[in-house]
């Protein structure tokens, strides 16, 4: 059997002493979309931070096909991974387009240009995010769900095997949530990895085949979805009373009482 | 299926293409150095000035030669130093407020220069001494904000601020101590003054050696402008590339400071106003930067040396006069409800 994408082995993570995971244990495959599921402050983006190497874990190590993260060059990472951070920062002047086309940077030469087909890869990108015809609008007249569509379109320009996402969901509308969330389980379908933070329960239930239950205090639980998405569990990891709904298409639907 | 909205806003790097942004740049550059030959107390008409500057040995020609010429390189080159210098601060912070002046680097550089004035020495002693000041300043604004955790670009603008402010105070301090005969050369020399008339060949080296060592990052300061996580995830090793970006832009200030002192404003106004116009592409923004910043601050010293001729003004004080305002508008318009 081949290295997973993503590996966590005994990862330690913790926030000054507050212990957010303790010796967590993840293997994440090829054609698998999982989702992390928890309360706020819980840990999530930090995870997903440290999973992408971008910050130190206290213990234990991320493998990333099989090779320590922290051993690798940012460059390299970058063709294998990209990440969707939560929110996305953008103090000077640029356009969509110019966005877009960043997702590019690891793959180029220091004295590259971007080439025809790279921008061919971020309009395909755009277009896919709802975006075409924005090329060369100023990023500041956005509206915030264009916005999060539009780095979304930045990861897929990145277009990396293996994708993590905070909170993709964040600033879209129903449609679009829907939308992007069908795009991303289409990718795993196609032999990528995905994994994503989200606040909606019935959205992980529809569109992941595995979760990450992060209880706080360094309590954790991961596996397939249908067998962590149960009443009881979801209760404990929201402290909130959380019931199951069957429709007679035998779906279930979770709601908080 | 959402309809999308029809593009209503254009970016500003689709109204005019960059290349021809640069050329424009370099014609405006070319222009101002005419006039900066031209122009002063013995004013030279313009189809004279090409052989007065091969040198035809007569009286034009020596005022051309010996002082407009090196003291307009002079100026084109700290402009340029200044404007790179902003240019690159402004990434580090991810802000478009920053420049040398407000994180300390030219007030650690000023301290430095003129404890070497106070203590008599001049020449490559006042390089020293401004660059020393400049790191020394650089390297406790760093140790400073960083602290535990790492730093932010909030911390890391507000204690520049403060160490900009203590610097301010030292500098008070100096003068307070400073004996009478040195007093104006050193007030001159705090406003930013080009006419001790240093040699351009150092600060012209230093320029092209700023825009070598940046022009190769450009891609990666486009990556750091929008946020670490983002440019740590795209490939950038963000903490090599933000202490690079310091140290470059301490040395660019640095040798700004010893060429003229202290000149405000270039540093700050030019890099915002080329943003507006043409995006923020640093491969085109650096090497913009440069050339607006030098025909500014050659602008600049031509009318610092012929409004109230034959008084000669420090030129810090005219980018002063000239930039606060201008910045002040273009912060205006930019904030105008579109």
């Amino acid at each position: 059997m081949t290295a997973p994408f993503l590996a966590a082995r005994a990862l330690d993570l913790a926030v000054g002493r507050r212990l957010l995971c303790g010796q967590l244990e993840l293997e994440l495959r090829a054609g698998e979309c999982w989702a992390i599921l928890g309360g706020n402050g819980v840990g999530k983006s930090t995870l997903l931070h440290t999973l992408a190497g971008l910050r130190p874990a206290q213990g234990g190590r991320v493998l990333l096909r099989g090779e320590d993260i922290a051993g690798l060059k940012r460059r390299a990472v970058a063709r294998r991974l990209g990440l969707l951070p939560q929110d996305s920062a953008d103090p000077f002047p640029s356009n969509v387009l110019e966005t877009a086309l960043i997702g590019r940077h690891p793959y180029l030469g220091r004295w590259d240009g971007e080439t025809e087909a790279d921008r061919t890869l971020a309009r395909d990108a755009l277009a896919a995010m709802d975006l075409a015809g924005f090329e060369t609008r100023r990023i500041d007249t956005l509206s915030g769900g264009e916005r999060r569509r539009l780095a979304m379109a930045t990861l897929l320009t990145q277009d990396p095997p293996l994708m993590l996402l905070d909170e993709p969901t964040n600033h879209l509308d129903l449609h679009q949530q829907i939308t992007l969330l069908q795009r991303l389980r289409a990718l795993a379908d196609g032999g990528r990895g995905v994994l994503m933070s989200l606040h909606d329960v019935n959205l992980a239930a529809r569109f992941c085949d595995h979760v990450l239950l992060l209880f706080g205090k360094g309590e954790w639980q991961g596996g397939i979805t249908s067998s962590l998405l149960t009443p009881e569990l979801l209760t404990r990891l929201y402290g909130h009373p959380i019931e199951a709904l069957h429709g007679t298409d035998g779906r279930t639907a979770f709601v908080a009482h | 299926m959402t309809r999308s909205k029809q593009p209503a806003a254009t970016s500003p790097s689709s109204l005019v293409p960059r290349t021809w942004l640069l050329i424009l740049l370099l014609l405006l550059a070319v222009a101002a150095f005419a006039v900066g030959l031209a122009a002063g107390s013995l004013p030279i008409p313009l189809a004279k000035l090409w052989p007065a500057l091969w040198g035809d040995g007569g009286t034009q020609s020596l005022v051309v030669r010996e002082l407009r010429l090196p003291r307009l390189l002079v100026a084109f080159a700290v402009g340029g130093l200044l404007a790179l210098a902003g240019t690159l601060l402004q990434v580090l912070l991810q802000n478009p407020l920053a420049d040398p002046y407000v994180l300390g680097v030219s007030g650690g550089s000023a301290v430095g220069a003129l404890l070497v004035m106070l203590l008599g020495l001049g020449g490559l002693w006042l390089s020293g001494g401004a660059l020393a000041g400049a790191l020394l300043a650089v390297a406790l604004v760093f140790g400073l904000a960083h602290g535990r955790g790492g730093w932010t670009p909030t911390r890391l603008l507000l204690t520049g601020i403060v160490v900009a402010a203590a610097c301010g105070a030292l500098i008070s301090f100096l003068l307070a101590l400073a004996p009478e005969r040195n007093l104006r050369g050193m007030l001159f020399w705090l406003m930013g003054d080009l006419s001790q008339g240093g040699a351009p060949l150092p600060p012209l080296l230093l320029l092209g050696a700023g825009l070598l060592l940046t022009v190769p990052i450009a891609r990666s300061l486009n990556l750091l402008a929008r946020g670490e996580l983002l440019a740590g995830s795209l490939g950038v090793e963000v903490r090599t590339l933000r202490r690079y970006i310091y140290l470059v832009a301490s040395l660019l200030t640095a040798g700004a400071v010893t060429a003229a002192g202290s000149v405000g404003f270039v540093g700050l106004v030019v890099p915002h106003m080329l943003r507006l116009v043409g995006g923020s592409d640093h491969r085109w923004l650096l090497p913009g930067s440069v050339l607006l910043g030098g025909t500014l601050l050659m602008l600049a010293d031509t009318l610092a040396r012929t409004v109230l001729a034959p008084q000669q003004l420090p030129v810090g004080v005219l980018t002063a006069l000239i930039g606060a305002p201008l910045f002040l508008y273009l912060l205006q318009r930019e904030n105008r409800p579109s």
